[in-house]
């Protein structure tokens, strides 16, 4: 029998992945699909506990429109990506210090 | 509007319109400047002129004169009552010498900065900015409006030091700013205490009124700083006590008393020449001024229990400045030390409680508002000419500039309360009043007094080693050549800034009457205010 | 006193402030161009006029103030005002006549001086101050005056400012002078904090706040202690009182009139003056310190003057011993005889100095001695300048307290009164001055017989024609002062200072003298004494140094023609070789050990003197000079460490948390990730 805890401890596998890709890649794609990986740790956990509201099916449509909001963020962010490449000729975000005070 | 605002706000116009002039005329600036500093100037010596020496002011608001009220801010704040902020200005036997020693030192500053030729607009305008500020401190009756000036004050002065100064002038500036903060900050704490602690018996609100302030019965009963039957205590000590500790901090500052003092002679050295005189002439006059009518105003219930201590950092003031104006061979410190040494009298002048110490204090305040602005103006002429300042690198100017070395001599001699010249006569009744406060039951011992006139002689070592240091002996300079060209004899522009300062030295000190004869019922008032609680 | 006569002494008064102050203003306006002294010789001449005129008129009328209130303080007038009463007529006259030939003189004596027109400037406000300090009606103008009179004898004493001697010497009596100036503020100070008031007349006066208080059951209040204290420190640092002396000497510096003026007749004694005119405050316990004080600089000053070379020094040393004498003669409760010897000491000694000027000046220009200062090198002047001579034999004369001179009635007054006044030291001061005048006959007859008998040390040298004429100014104006040297001037009688007019001018009793033995007895000890003592100087330094004769015995034995019978012959010449090896062995013995012992007992004291009370000074300067250092150091590391300490620990703690704002975003993820988890943790923990 596979428990709702399963879905969350494969959820929380993903996130944790996902946050490692963000903190140490080097590469700005590799961020955003970390990102990506994050997105989908939220939305397996919304797709589990929707099993607790059978009728509106709340979870699964907020999936829905989580799963179709992230595509049009990694459109954008990729977009994003692009105009950084252009601009500092590089994408790993440890070498684009622009924040820090001069 | 008043005669009084128009004063306060002739600056402000003049700093409009240099604003408004276009960078092509920038050589008129100091011209725009001149001309309504004059102008305040024709103004205040018509206040002086028609100023009833005999009204005494203090804590009677009918008896202050050229007083303006305007409503200012009136906010409803439901269970807090109403917010009564007003515009409210008037002069009395304290505020006048001091807003007509203001106008004076303004424009000796103004023609001293003739000369300057970084971004005059700015500067020009900034000291204008400062002027206005300076008046309105002085004439300001309201608790808040008064903060307000100090603020203002503070900023101009920042950015003249920052940006014309020397060397080290941003650490300068930050030092004076943050240290001049310190003490604000904590006046604003205070401000507020009283605020909510006193009403106005005419409307039932709240008020920032210091003549309101000045009365027992205005107090709220039980409320924070309660004048009857208040248990409150911060640190163990009575919240009045803390009240009056903090409003003298502020104060203690700017005169500046040890150990508070260390701002001064970096500001000092580090500003240009008309700023120099403007924190001497004016800045330090401010805490004094403040003393006076605020600490001793406010809180008279408290003065008999700090006045040892008052005194004690006076006369530390005093000796300790005197010992380090010794020690200087910097001349721009000697004289910012010296400052520190002739303030110790106000100090300790106002620490006796007694008419002859208050007179005396406050007549130590003018003198050495313009004498030490002489002196700084006299320190710049030797800086302008060789641009180095260490006593020893010169020797026997007198030969080489006799006519400068009348005027030093002059200055020199005036400074260390030579009879005849104002800061005798302030310095002498510091110490009769500080003498004659032990027969009157205030908490002064005579060893302070007697510590005081130690003072006197002090001031004669530093400045009697210097003059002969620099000026007497033989031709002997470290620049050689170079500096003997440079050194020229004083030019008429310069005559004209110091003509008057002497003058002036002068007549106050034979006759002093023109200056006593103007604060005495004020400071009357404020001892017989001050025993009657 | 009609009001007709009070304004035609205000009248006379503004005159005389007048005359002072017109010439000073045009000195100074004038500067360069005003090189003739023509002004202030005519203001001082009018001044001089004037004042004696004035105090021959008032003499015996009631004693008068003319006041205006020159500002108020809380009600409290503080007035400007005269006191003219017989003592401030006759200081003023003092004053004005000395001053007189003092200018006169100083014509010759500064004629080549291109400074000239300050000199004149300076002279002048001098008199101004001195006046106004003398005439004064309350002790806040005695101030303002005090400090006037100390400035201007500053300025004069470093007139040769490229001197770094001059300059220093200046510095010094400034600041000596400061620290009197601190002691008079303090002691008026604390009267007015007792009386309210600080006019002279209404403390002192015989019915005054002062007189109520001290026949009030009440204690004195302890601000009355501190008054006399504060006047006492005043007096001294002005009259050169042991230990606060040491400025006279090096002042010495300025030109010699100008020491003979101020050093020497007039401001000094201000110090004396002031504790005549306070002195109804002193307590009887005070007044021995003052004696006490008093005698010590008389005893310290004569001892100082024996070892000096230098003309002008000895003189110096010997105006603070004759001060000591008159602060000691307060102590002994007679200030009417300090007054007397104030008067007298005054014409003696400016004559002394003038006389000195003039033979220094000789030296200076007529021979090639190194120092024209110093008496080693003089000698034998007595035919060279004889006029000078005259002038110091009568001055020295009168220094010594020979009878006759004005110096022995004031002396006796003082040293009778001393004997009588049952100080608790009994005898012990009076000897002591007793012994100090004899000390000072033996260095006036030094500084005497050295410059002006024996032989020249130094060739004549011919000086170009009009050379002389300065000279002569300077030696005939002092001859006018002769006259003050004399007892006439000052009493009936050469003995009877009582009867003195010097003794009506204050009003306070002075004790009685007993009628006794002491009475004879110690005046013809003294000038007994004196005249020994002159003798055998006489003898040991002229007729020794002279090498011609070894003993007087010797001479009167070669003079004595051997004419009849042999027997009388042997007999007297035995008796003269008995005689004269007596002198030879003991008198000369006696004479010899006893100048050399007194001779290094004074270089004792010389070096105590300069290595014991001056190095206190020097040390009580560099102990000024170190705790300004520290107080520096403290400032700059301990007050200022503490300001710029709270301010490095601030930028420290924000340079901390700045570097973490690297710009890397992953950076900041990480650390909102850790803080997250952190608060996360705390928050399950501390369920």
């Amino acid at each position: 029998m596979i428990a709702t805890t399963h879905f969350l401890v494969v959820s929380a596998f993903l996130f944790c992945i996902g946050m490692y890709a963000v903190l140490a890649k080097k590469n700005a794609i590799m961020v955003l699909i970390g990102i990506e990986l994050m997105v989908n740790a939220a939305v397996i956990n919304l797709v589990a506990f929707s099993k607790f509201d059978k009728i509106n099916m709340e979870g699964q449509i907020t999936a829905l429109f989580a799963i179709v909001i992230a595509a049009s963020t990694v459109a954008i962010t990729l977009s994003l990506i692009l105009r950084v490449y252009r601009y500092h000729k590089n994408i790993d975000p440890n070498k684009i210090t622009e924040l820090k005070e001069k | 509007m008043g005669i009084l605002s128009l004063i306060i706000f002739l600056p402000l116009l003049g700093a409009l319109i240099i604003l408004l002039t276009p960078r092509k005329f920038q050589n008129y600036y100091k011209h725009i400047a001149l001309v309504f500093t004059l102008g305040q100037l024709t103004l205040g010596g018509w206040l002086y002129l028609n100023f009833d020496q005999t009204l005494p002011g203090i804590n009677k608001l009918s008896s202050f004169q050229w007083l303006e009220k305007l409503q200012w801010i009136r906010l409803d704040l439901a269970g807090l009552g109403q917010l009564e902020i007003d515009y409210l200005i008037g002069l009395d036997g304290l505020s006048m010498p001091m807003v007509l020693l203001s106008i004076l030192i303004m424009l000796m500053a103004t023609v001293s900065s003739w000369n300057t030729r970084k971004s005059t607009k700015a500067y020009f305008t900034l000291l204008l900015i400062l002027n206005t500020a300076v008046i309105g401190l002085f004439s300001a009756l309201d608790f808040f409006l008064f903060y307000i000036f100090y603020e203002v004050m503070l900023l101009p002065l920042y950015f003249l030091i920052g940006i014309w100064g020397g060397e080290r002038r941003e650490y300068a500036a930050i030092k004076f700013f943050l240290y001049t903060l310190f003490g604000s900050v904590f006046m604003l704490l205070i401000i507020v205490g009283l605020y909510f602690s006193v009403i106005n018996p005419e409307t039932g609100a709240h008020t920032f009124n210091m003549l309101h302030m000045m009365d027992p019965l205005n107090y709220v009963e039980h409320s924070f700083f309660a004048f009857y039957n208040n248990d409150i205590t911060l640190l163990g000590l009575p919240i009045r006590t803390v009240g009056f500790l903090v409003l003298f901090i502020a104060f203690a500052i700017k005169v500046p008393t040890f150990p508070l003092h260390t701002w001064l002679p970096d500001a000092h050295v580090e500003a240009p020449t008309p700023i120099s005189i403007i924190l001497a002439g004016i800045l330090l006059k401010v805490g004094g001024y403040g003393i006076l009518r605020v600490c001793y105003g406010i809180f008279p219930d408290v003065i008999p229990q700090v006045s040892y201590y008052i005194g004690l950092i006076g006369v530390i003031s005093i000796l300790y400045g005197a010992l380090l104006a010794i020690a200087q061979t910097h001349l721009k410190r000697m004289v910012a030390y010296a400052s520190v040494s002739h303030m110790g009298f106000v100090i300790l002048g106002i620490a006796s409680v007694t008419a002859e110490g208050i007179s005396g204090a406050i007549f130590q305040m003018v003198s050495h508002g313009f004498l030490s602005a002489g002196l700084f103006f006299i320190v710049g002429m030797i800086s302008d000419r060789t641009g180095d300042l260490n006593i020893y690198h010169y020797r026997g100017l007198a030969s080489k500039l006799p006519r400068t070395a009348v005027y030093v001599g002059l200055l020199f001699f005036a400074s260390l309360g030579m009879p005849g010249f104002s800061a005798f006569i302030g310095e002498a009744f510091v110490v009769i009043g500080s003498f004659n406060a032990s027969e009157l039951d205030i908490d002064l011992p005579k060893w302070m007094a007697a510590a005081g006139a130690l003072g006197i002689l002090m001031s004669a070592i530093y400045f009697l080693w210097t003059y002969q240091r620099m000026y007497f002996g033989g031709l002997k300079l470290k620049g050689g050549k170079d500096w003997e060209m440079a050194l020229t004899e004083i030019t008429t522009r310069e005559q004209v800034v110091l003509l008057p300062i002497i003058a002036l030295a002068l007549i106050l000190g034979i006759l002093p009457g023109i200056l006593l004869d103007t604060i005495n019922s004020s400071v009357s008032q404020l001892v017989t205010y001050i025993f009657s609680l | 006193m009609t009001t007709l006569m009070q304004q035609n002494i205000l009248v006379v008064l503004l005159l005389l402030f007048g005359s002072s102050l017109v010439p000073s203003v045009y000195y100074f306006l004038m500067g360069r161009k005003a090189k003739s002294g023509t002004l202030a010789l005519t203001a001082s001449s009018l001044n001089a006029a004037l004042s004696v005129l004035l105090l021959i008129s008032f003499w015996g009328a009631p004693e008068l103030t003319i006041q205006g209130t020159w500002f108020t303080i809380a009600n409290r007038p503080f007035n400007i005002g005269f006191l003219i009463n017989k003592l401030s007529l006759s200081m003023l006259s003092l004053v004005h006549v000395i001053a007189l030939p003092v200018f006169i003189y100083s014509v010759g004596y500064m004629a080549k001086d291109g400074r000239i027109h300050r000199y004149w400037l300076y002279l002048s406000f001098f008199c101004f101050s001195m006046m106004g300090l003398v005439l004064s009606s309350n002790l806040l103008m005695t101030y303002i005056f005090w400090e006037f009179v100390g400035i201007t004898s500053f300025l004069l004493i470093g007139f040769w400012y490229k001197k770094s001697a001059a300059a220093k010497a200046s510095k010094k009596a400034f600041l000596i002078n400061r620290i009197g100036d601190v002691g008079l503020l303090v002691g008026l100070a604390s009267l007015y904090s007792v009386f309210g008031t600080l006019e002279i007349q209404e403390i002192f006066g015989s019915s005054g706040l002062l007189s109520d208080l001290q026949q009030s059951t009440e204690g004195l209040p302890t601000a009355l202690t501190w008054a006399s204290f504060g006047f006492l420190i005043a007096a001294m640092a002005k009259s050169a009182q042991f230990p606060l002396h040491v400025w006279l000497p090096d002042a010495m510096q300025g030109p010699t009139a100008v020491s003979s003026l101020i050093h020497a007749a007039t401001m000094v004694a201000a110090g004396v003056f002031l504790l005549c005119l306070t002195f109804p405050l002193y307590s009887i316990g005070f007044l021995e310190i003052v004696a006490l004080v008093g005698t010590a600089t008389a005893f310290i000053g004569a001892y100082s003057a024996l070892q000096e070379n230098n003309i002008k020094k000895i003189l110096a040393y010997s105006t603070v011993s004759q001060l000591g004498y008159m602060v000691a003669a307060v102590g002994f409760g007679a200030p009417s005889a300090a007054l007397l010897h104030l008067f007298t000491h005054a014409f003696f000694k400016c004559m002394l100095f003038l006389g000195a000027g003039a033979t220094i000046k000789y030296m200076n220009e007529h021979t090639q001695a190194k120092d024209p200062q110093d008496i080693r090198e003089m000698g034998g002047l007595k035919n060279k300048i004889p006029l000078v001579f005259v002038l110091m034999v009568v001055a020295s004369f009168a220094l010594i307290g020979l009878p006759l001179t004005s110096g022995y009635l004031s002396k006796e007054a003082i040293i009778l009164s001393g004997l009588a006044s049952g100080n608790s030291l009994g005898l012990l001061l009076p000897s002591l001055l007793i012994i100090t005048s004899l000390i000072t006959a033996y260095y006036v007859a030094r500084l005497f017989f050295m410059t002006f008998f024996g032989t020249s040390r130094h060739e004549s040298l011919t000086v170009p024609a009009g050379g002389n004429s300065s000279l002569r100014i300077m030696s005939l104006t002092p001859c006018t002062l002769i006259l003050g040297c004399l007892f006439i001037l000052f009493s009936k009688s050469p003995g009877g200072f009582e009867n003195s007019w010097v003794y009506t001018i204050l009003p306070y009793q002075s004790a009685d003298l007993k009628a006794g033995l002491s009475q004879v007895l110690v005046p013809i000890l003294m000038v007994a004494g004196s005249l020994l003592i002159l003798l055998a100087t006489y003898y040991y330094i002229v007729v020794n140094r002279a090498g011609k004769v070894n003993t007087i015995a010797a001479s009167t034995f070669n003079k004595v023609k051997p004419s009849g019978p042999s027997l009388w012959k042997t007999l007297v010449r035995n008796t003269c070789q008995a005689a004269s090896w007596l002198e030879a062995h003991l008198i000369d013995g006696i004479l010899v050990y006893g100048a050399t012992g007194l001779f290094k007992t004074a270089k004792g004291v010389k070096w105590i003197e300069t290595h014991l009370i001056d190095g206190i000074t020097r040390l009580i300067a560099s102990f000024t000079l170190i705790a300004s250092k520290t107080a520096n150091w403290a400032d700059i590391h301990i007050v200022d460490g503490i300001v710029n300490g709270t301010g490095r620990i601030a930028k420290q703690t924000g340079n901390t948390f700045r570097s973490q704002q690297n710009g890397k975003l992953q950076h900041y993820l990480s650390l909102v990730l850790f803080f997250l988890l952190f608060g996360l943790i705390y928050f399950i923990l501390k369920r």
